[in-house]
């Protein structure tokens, strides 16, 4: 009986070129589709980061009124990008986590189109989820100080989303660690902290290669004084862009090499 | 879906027209390098399946069957040897590697069990760069091949095991790719279940045609669907053959004697170990010949033994399979003293038939 023949029906060789659109509505259908079916924790989290936010603000405003008042739009924007920068960070390097668990990483890397491409669609995908949930919580943090910034989305959105990058950088890049060590969320904790700190760092020379610094900076100003985008400096955009153009390249790499270690030691799909 | 099926079936025959042997390994090792040494996980195995081969990975738990699955499928780096997936190294071009393999790894970790089985069903198809919404029908024809029509649109966590292996095994073929994996299909089910999604199997193996690769130890799985078994153990083949011949094989060695009446106890056949029962009325006997034979029923004459019945033994996979490894393990525990500690040493040909007592 050795080697059935195969009838017309057979897939004898595989497909013809993969589709990126299907990759895309793939994953996107599946984070709307988690999204509305645990709409409980969508609504839960959005809560949550207002909440911390409504505390620190009014704990702040009671220890150090003046600061505040003179620093409401950096803490307003500060507080935005570092929720979305968290929530993009998460998306990589717990996404990679949880996906070696489920056993679904290896089903990720099996495929055609390849992990690199199905990741970065996946956090795209997250991002634009997070920048939506980001927008709600900007205009409720603005509603509850009473301090309006404007915000114009042809400015914003893609300087958030460049600046976002750096921290998808990273989040690789940890993902990374997670595939060859497995149990690193002690250090996400820390990353959460360092994160923050980069936000809120002073705007240094030095400081601008922090992830997510110079992107907050260029984004405090444009929202401040209402500058559009092509009135930015453009040493200051390109800055932004080859900040978080390195850390996507180093989290890419990182993790590309994590992925060749797993595979040598062959716990690629471990948990 | 047209021009995909139009696509699908000329390469197919262009292929097919190249080669019928589609997995190709040959000289496959793997060693784990750890605190406490190397440990030899594959060594230095070779072998190849044919296109539309059913071909069953036996072995003890930690032989390396997983491990063999896995450095075909690419996810684990060999430290030497090649594999030719359709001819394509699966270390060099993993893109085309993964349009011609799909798996089911460890059961049901495979899916996302928040989903539903058809959302699972689309995911998987668009991240192979199929459009979801241009699989629907295939969706349908598979949810209808694994009987999971009605709980198509139920979460997979709220499935028995069963229906989430046949879940997986719904979304592996959704991958539309030539080659199925299959590890340890059937782990874990009750009887029933097993016996279930066996059939599911079987019904692919004959309705698909696709080659598949099945790792089990489940006897009655790979003696119903496979073509061919492959028995390692230690990291090595230890046998490799179709199960008819494998069966054929150990039913003409072994041979069940009734006597009339007990055998006395001082008679002897003498030349021959057969395995008494404990009245000495019946024995098993392995003959290795027709001649063995012959001279077998002379030496039970002389032994004054009144024959009533011989009959052929006809086991099944797991005696044989049992029988192997087990002479394996002897043979690997007399040889070891003249081994070298490197295991390179160990003449790699591949065995294609079984050790059998006989060749003691």
């Amino acid at each position: 009986m050795m080697g059935r023949s195969p009838t017309n029906s057979d897939p004898l060789c595989g497909q013809t070129d993969p589709s990126v659109m299907a990759l895309v509505r793939a994953v996107f259908e599946k984070e709307l589709t988690l999204l509305k079916r645990y709409w409980f924790n969508t609504v839960g989290g959005l809560a949550a980061n207002y909440i911390l936010f409504v505390f620190m603000f009014f704990g702040g405003q009671a220890v150090a009124p003046t600061v505040f008042e003179n620093n409401l739009t950096g803490i307003i924007v500060g507080w935005f990008v570092w929720a979305m920068s968290w929530s993009s960070f998460q998306e990589s390097a717990q996404t990679l986590t949880r996906e070696a668990t489920w056993g679904t990483l290896e089903q990720t890397y099996m495929t055609p189109i390849g992990i690199f491409p199905i990741m970065t669609a996946r956090i795209i995908v997250g991002l634009a989820f997070t920048v939506t949930t980001g927008l709600i919580m900007l205009i409720l943090m603005m509603a509850t100080t009473g301090h309006w910034v404007l915000f114009d989305p042809f400015t914003v959105l893609p300087i958030a989303f460049v600046t976002m990058a750096s921290a998808t950088g990273l989040g690789f890049a940890f993902g990374g660690l997670a595939l060859i060590y497995k149990q690193i969320s002690s250090i996400f904790l820390i990353v959460q902290f360092l994160l923050l700190g980069a936000i809120g760092s002073p705007d240094l020379a030095i400081t601008k290669v922090l992830p997510l610094s110079w992107g907050t900076t260029l984004l405090t100003y444009a929202m401040e004084e209402n500058v559009s985008l092509w009135q930015l400096p453009i040493f200051d955009l390109l800055g932004v862009v080859a900040v978080s153009t390195g850390y996507i390249g180093i989290g890419y790499a990182a993790f590309g090499y994590a992925v060749r270690v797993a595979k040598r030691r062959g716990i690629m799909g471990h948990y | 879906m047209g021009e995909f099926q139009t696509n699908r079936l000329r390469d197919a025959d262009e292929r097919a027209s190249i080669s019928q042997e589609i997995i190709v390994v040959d000289g496959l090792q793997k060693i784990y390098e750890g605190n406490n040494g190397t440990t030899t996980a594959i060594d230095s195995i070779s072998f190849s399946i044919e296109r539309g081969e059913v071909v069953g990975l036996l072995g003890p738990n930690g032989a390396g069957k997983t491990t063999t699955i896995k450095l075909i499928l690419g996810l684990i780096e060999p430290t030497d040897g090649s594999i030719r997936v359709n001819g394509v190294d699966p270390q060099v071009d993993t893109k085309e590697t993964y349009r011609q393999v799909s798996a089911v790894l460890e059961g049901a970790r495979n899916v996302y069990w928040r989903l539903t089985v058809r959302e699972n069903l689309r995911y998987f198809s668009g991240i192979q760069g199929i459009h979801p919404g241009e699989a629907r029908e295939e969706h349908d024809r598979l949810l209808s091949l694994v009987d999971l029509e009605h709980k198509a649109d139920e979460q997979l966590r709220n499935l028995s095991q069963g229906m989430q292996q046949k879940a997986c095994l719904a979304c592996a073929l959704a991958r539309e790719t030539p080659i199925v994996f299959l590890d340890e299909p059937t782990l874990g089910l009750d009887v029933e279940a097993a016996r279930d999604l066996q059939n599911e199997i079987q019904r692919l193996a004959e309705q698909e045609g696709r080659t598949i690769v099945l790792s089990s130890h489940d006897m009655d799985v790979i003696q119903t669907i496979c073509d061919r078994v492959i028995i390692i153990n230690n990291g090595e083949i230890i046998a490799e053959d179709s199960v008819e011949e494998l069966l054929e094989l150990f039913s003409s060695q072994t041979y069940r004697v009734h006597l009339e009446e007990p055998l006395p106890d001082d008679a002897r056949l003498v030349g021959y170990d057969p395995r008494w029962e404990s009245d000495r009325t019946s024995f098993e006997i392995t003959l290795q010949s027709s001649d063995d034979f012959y001279r077998f029923t002379d030496a039970m004459e002389e032994a004054n033994a009144k024959l009533d019945s011989i009959d052929s033994v006809k086991p099944d996979l797991e005696e044989i399979f049992l029988s192997i490894v087990d002479n394996e393990s002897i043979t690997a525990s007399l040889d070891r003293s003249d081994r070298s500690t490197d295991r390179g040493d160990v003449d790699n040909s591949v065995n294609t038939s079984p050790v059998s007592e006989g060749d003691e």
